[in-house]
């Protein structure tokens, strides 16, 4: 089998892996890049990946993470695309336009997301967990010197956010402010329902974007729900992020990685950002308690981030996500959390007991292995997608 | 958008090749545009940031003089700027080592000195999307005769790259 990739330009946490079982596998394939302006429209772009896909011969093309001009270029030249995605949402404005093109074969790891695209009738979109590459990160191992600089009680990798809630919100008339700040206060306290697309109903996304040309009748911007949830999930993201990071680090260790340091953390150490590849892995390693805050919009899926920690080894400590729940026993093989005060008591209780810690962590670690390697899922990808792996 | 609208950035390392600042001259005489030479001491982060700022629509590059800008895992930066790139060498391929072989997005061309063969050369780097061999434009000195025609050469390339390139 011959493959074509196509990478995003600035590069996909999974793709070294993804093209490393594909090796093992033997099937050949080329990586192409780009980067867009337009993910919808690009006339450059179509001429010149159609012009690859035409100078040979291929049996699919692949990618991480959806594409829709590569699934225009593809459905033309009758070339299966397959994408399997990490990011959640998607990024993809007016997906559908182009979602059930004949020939797309779209794997998303979120499973009520991808429910919701087969109600909306996209039978070729499937539900995939992702995976981790255990023996490569069992491979990384820390120096004295990096275990000194890593070790910590707990540590986080991830974003603290930027939202744009607080610009939308600046834009609403005084029902739509009091209606979305219910709306948000009542998500912040659920952990593993996400019921703001719900309440984003179509008369009050109209009432908002009205308002939006009633203050610049000039306008040409009509916020979309999608924007607007997302925005949401976001602003109760970075929120329960430091809430949690804060109290935590009035009690313990506490290392953030991040591209960027936030002014509202107080007592925790910012550690700068730490590569993917590399430090990330020692990170985990190195942590008594490895957090996982999931971005608030995802649904029931388990993250990358989770599953970078499991398969490093790491303790786990997680909010709750359904998935997580499925495949992993909690207090077993992971740790989840319901509330900020469970975390914390949680964290407090594991942080004590290094034993129990380590061999949750060993479980978790051999049960990710099992059953979500690449092989497997790709296994299943190219499976379902009517190819042979 | 019309070729005299364009915001061109020629990236050139005169650290490493010294013909890069009269070459560029003679190139943006005929295109316009800026020169950035990669071989001062100004941090390399400040630099990238530079270029991404001045939002260029056409990156031309010497010997690979952009190629010394790399993210966190190694990849080009300049691949996330985007672009149009043209990467001209006046070296043979083997001159560049693993540098030629870093991913290059589909928005970069890669132009080589005339004398290579065109295919082998494709096939041994297939990694690279678009090469193409370069019109013959002389290195040497300003007065050198061989230079004479540097300036029709060059704008019978920038024609054709702005063709290619959608420009």
């Amino acid at each position: 089998m011959k493959l074509l990739i196509f990478e995003w330009a600035a590069g996909t946490f999974t793709y070294n892996d993804i093209a490393e079982s594909f090796s093992r596998h033997g099937i050949s394939y080329k990586t192409v890049s780009y980067q867009f302006n337009n993910k919808n429209e690009d006339e450059f772009f179509e001429r010149r990946f159609t012009k690859l896909l035409k100078d040979d011969s291929y049996d699919a093309v692949f990618s991480v993470n959806y594409f829709p001009l590569v699934a225009v270029c593809c459905h033309k030249n009758s070339i299966p695309y397959i994408s399997w995605s990490y990011d959640n949402p998607l990024d993809v404005p007016d997906i559908e336009k182009t979602l059930g093109l004949v020939g797309n074969h779209v794997f998303l790891f979120d499973r009520i997301q991808t429910e919701g695209y087969r109600r909306m009738g996209y039978t070729n979109v499937y539900h995939m967990p992702l995976a981790v590459n255990c023996e490569r990160l069992e491979r990384i191992k820390l120096t004295k010197q990096e275990e000194r600089l890593y070790t910590s009680d707990v540590s986080f990798v991830g974003r603290m956010y930027d939202s744009m809630f607080g610009h939308y919100r600046e834009l609403m008339d005084d029902y739509c402010k009091g209606y979305i700040d219910s709306v948000v206060e009542a998500q912040a306290k659920i952990f593993g329902y996400w019921f703001v697309n719900e309440m984003l109903t179509e008369s009050l996304m109209k009432r908002v974007n009205d308002h939006f040309r009633e203050l610049q009748p000039d306008t040409q911007f009509v916020l979309p729900k999608e924007a607007l949830a997302y925005a949401v999930a976001a602003q109760i993201t970075k929120n329960d992020r430091l809430i949690l990071l804060n109290l935590l680090a009035k009690r313990m260790k506490v290392n953030v990685y991040s591209w960027t340091n936030c002014d509202f953390l107080q007592n925790v150490n910012y550690m700068g950002s730490c590569d993917y590849y590399g430090q990330m892995t020692k990170v985990f390693k190195a942590s008594a308690i490895n957090l996982n805050i999931t971005l608030k919009i995802l649904q029931s899926g388990i993250p990358l981030r989770a599953m970078d920690i499991l398969g490093a080894g790491g303790f786990l400590l997680s909010n709750y996500q359904p998935e997580l729940a499925e495949y992993f026993v909690d207090g077993q093989d992971v740790v989840m959390y319901e509330s900020m005060e469970d975390a914390m008591e949680k964290a407090i209780f594991y942080k004590e007991h290094e034993e129990i810690r380590r061999r949750i962590a060993a479980n978790g670690h051999d049960k990710a292995a099992v059953l979500f390697s690449y092989d497997t899922q790709l296994c299943k990808i190219f499976e379902t997608s009517g190819l042979a792996f | 958008m019309n070729k005299s609208e364009l915001t061109i950035t020629y990236l050139i390392n005169t650290k490493e090749y010294d013909y890069h600042r009269r070459l560029a001259g003679d190139f943006v005489s005929v295109t316009g545009g800026s020169v950035i030479d990669m071989g001062d001491e100004t941090d390399l982060g400040l630099r990238y940031h530079e270029i991404e700022n001045v939002r260029p629509d056409v990156i031309i590059t010497f010997d690979l003089a952009g190629h010394i800008l790399r993210t966190g895992n190694d990849s080009l930066s300049l691949n996330n700027i985007y672009t149009k790139c043209a990467h001209i060498l006046f070296h043979s391929p083997d001159h560049y080592g693993c540098d030629l072989r870093a991913r290059q997005n589909l928005s970069m061309f890669t132009y080589i000195p005339g004398g290579n063969d065109i295919d082998t050369v494709r096939a041994e780097f297939s990694e690279v999307p678009n090469i193409d061999e370069f019109v013959p434009v002389s290195c040497k000195s300003a007065g050198d005769p061989e230079c004479k025609e540097n300036a029709i050469n060059i704008k019978r390339w920038w024609d054709n790259f702005c063709k290619e390139a959608m420009l």
